[in-house]
């Protein structure tokens, strides 16, 4: 299964943010989810990128590339503890109930595992470009920097994934 | 031509597992629908607008008001530096005083560093810097001591420690002698010698240290550490393993309390007893959650917090838990950073700082140094925090410039 071009890089317009909640709320939730390994985590980071995005707007400043941009912004988000326990806290006041942990998805939790030792950078080419098939322009444009940087990282992620993966045959 | 097609089949192989995880995660979770979605991000943004509103009127008041108290309690202090308030309509005689003292630190800014307490001032030691966010870490291995009689930094000679990316911890294990670990490499900074000796490694990876008496513990590392001998020596395997502990001393066993694993299941509690090496578990108390618990130990007493802003303590002489009163904190204000001692009275720190005055909470301090929206303490929780006596340390990056903050309470 292909995951599906994200339908709102690239467009601007006044409701591009509900735009994009509509149609692609779950599908970067997930993503960021891919990588945190914590749903409510995921939620509540996307939740604030897409505030950031909205107060960004309301200044006159619009990112392009929103859906990527929302991904990159919420894994920077996503990477403090005291997020993750007030994220927590929160899905707990909401429901009662713990969230779905993602610990009871094997094939989820093997690609968090495989992603988790990745430097932040490495880690937001590889959730924008095999998550969400972002392509390299718009990754470059949305990160702030060269292709050329995009595909090294890219590229040296991949041998550390490989390396993983090999390790993980061999066991 | 073999290497391009070897990085073609690992780049499907990751491509496969990417679409796996994201169709498995897409299926299991229900996320809130996006009426309720655009309802949050519009509280978030339109309450952090208020909030800015808020602070701008605050902050005329607070100047006024931090004029006048300066005015009373500025004979207290050296009357130089820092910022000082006091609370006279709730606590007359207790005041708090902030200082930067980072101005003149000799090391590159930078988080999560170890924190010690020597005598007359602060250990500060490794750490590491991100780069603003983006690519891989810059790790440090250089430290240095601020003495608050001379009021001046001093770097540390070089440390007998292996490289190694883990977050480094120390601890005082008695005056004038920290233990210093990194991953499993271990180090004593001797203060009155102004020295470092080379330690043994740890068994494990020592993400935390706590003394107790003469005794050294750390859970992480499954061992005890000798100062005498410089040398861990493993511990019996607890009776069941905890996530997230927190470590106390009760005076005669290191408390660990923690989850069984999965979030917001009650917490449990086990004891080690250094002197006869053995584990117990203590007896089951009242539901608890077990995320983000601080414990602190105090005369044969543990107390510890939640973020449901809950608290309880345990006794030691009748092996019994007792319920204590619900934190006054704020809504949203849930996340204990720091548990600990300071001038007597217990306090806990969430965004602000509360007492434990018998078997209840109540606010430490209801005028912040900085003004807060609604007139709080308002107290960052960033950085890297140690208490010591009557002060609060806390180092942290502002502006790309080392900020080590010296928060000091009296009861006057």
């Amino acid at each position: 299964v292909r995951p599906r071009q994200v339908t709102s890089f690239g467009t601007r317009d006044q409701s591009s943010i509900e735009d994009l909640v509509q149609t692609e709320y779950p599908r970067l939730v997930a993503a960021v989810t891919c990588v945190t390994g914590s749903v409510p985590l995921a939620e509540d980071a996307v939740q604030e990128a897409l505030a950031r995005a909205w107060e960004s707007e309301r200044r006159g400043v619009y990112p392009t590339h929103l859906g990527a941009w929302v991904v990159t912004v919420a894994l920077n988000l996503a990477r403090s503890s005291h997020r993750r326990r007030r994220a927590e806290r929160r899905a707990y006041a909401r429901t009662g109930t713990p969230s779905v942990a993602t610990s009871q998805q094997p094939p989820a939790m093997e690609f968090v595992s495989l992603v988790k030792d990745l430097p932040l950078r490495q880690r937001q080419v590889v959730t924008l470009h095999y998550l969400l098939d972002v392509d390299v322009q718009t990754m470059a444009d949305v990160l702030g920097i060269s292709t050329g940087t995009v595909k090294t990282a890219l590229s040296r992620a991949r041998s550390r994934l490989a390396t993983q993966l090999e390790d993980g045959r061999d066991e | 031509m073999d290497e391009m097609s070897d990085e073609h089949v690992i780049d499907q192989q990751i491509r496969r597992q990417a679409s796996s995880a994201l169709l498995d995660v897409q299926t299991a979770i229900t996320t809130e629908g996006p009426t309720q979605v655009l309802g949050d991000v519009r509280s978030r943004v339109h309450g952090r607008a208020k909030r800015r509103r808020l602070v701008r009127v605050a902050a005329v008041s607070g100047i006024l008001a931090t004029l006048i108290t300066s005015a009373v309690v500025v004979g207290h202090d050296d009357g130089k530096s820092g910022v000082v308030a006091s609370n006279g309509a709730t606590n007359g005689s207790r005041e708090r005083v902030v200082e930067n003292v980072g101005g003149d630190i000799p090391l590159v800014p930078r988080g999560n560093v170890a924190l010690a307490a020597v005598d007359d001032g602060l250990f500060l030691w490794g750490g590491d810097h991100d780069n603003l966010g983006f690519g891989d870490s810059d790790v440090f291995s250089d430290g240095a001591i601020y003495r608050r009689s001379a009021k001046r930094w001093s770097r540390l000679p070089l440390a007998p420690m292996t490289a190694s990316s883990a977050k480094p911890v120390a601890v005082t294990a008695s005056p004038g002698v920290v233990v210093l670990a990194r991953g499993t490499s271990t180090a004593l900074w001797l203060d009155g010698e102004s020295r470092w000796q080379e330690a043994s490694t740890a068994p494990r990876a020592v993400d935390d240290l706590t003394v107790g008496g003469r005794h050294v513990y750390s859970y992480s590392a499954g061992a005890t550490f000798d100062i005498d001998s410089r040398s861990w020596t493993p511990v019996p395997s607890p009776p069941q393993e905890l996530s997230r502990p927190v470590v106390a001393w009760s005076g005669t066993e290191f408390v660990v309390v923690g989850g069984p694993g999965t979030p917001f299941a009650d917490v449990e509690a086990i004891a080690f007893d250094p002197v006869d090496r053995t584990w117990r578990t203590l007896p089951p108390w009242m539901h608890f959650n077990a995320a983000a618990l601080a414990a602190l130990g105090d005369d044969g007493q543990v107390v510890v917090v939640n973020y449901d802003l809950q608290s309880a303590r345990f006794d030691s002489e009748t092996n019994s838990w007792s319920r204590l009163g619900e934190i006054p904190a704020r809504s949203g204000e849930w996340i204990p950073t720091l548990l600990a001692a300071i001038g007597g009275p217990v306090v806990v720190m969430f965004d602000g700082l509360y007492q434990l005055d018998g078997e209840s909470w109540r606010v430490f301090d209801e005028r912040p140094p900085q003004e807060s929206a609604d007139g709080r303490v308002e107290i960052p929780t960033t950085g890297d925090w140690l208490s010591t006596g009557d002060t609060f340390w806390r180092a942290g990056v502002a502006d790309r410039q080392f900020r080590i903050e010296m928060l000091r309470t009296s009861n006057g």
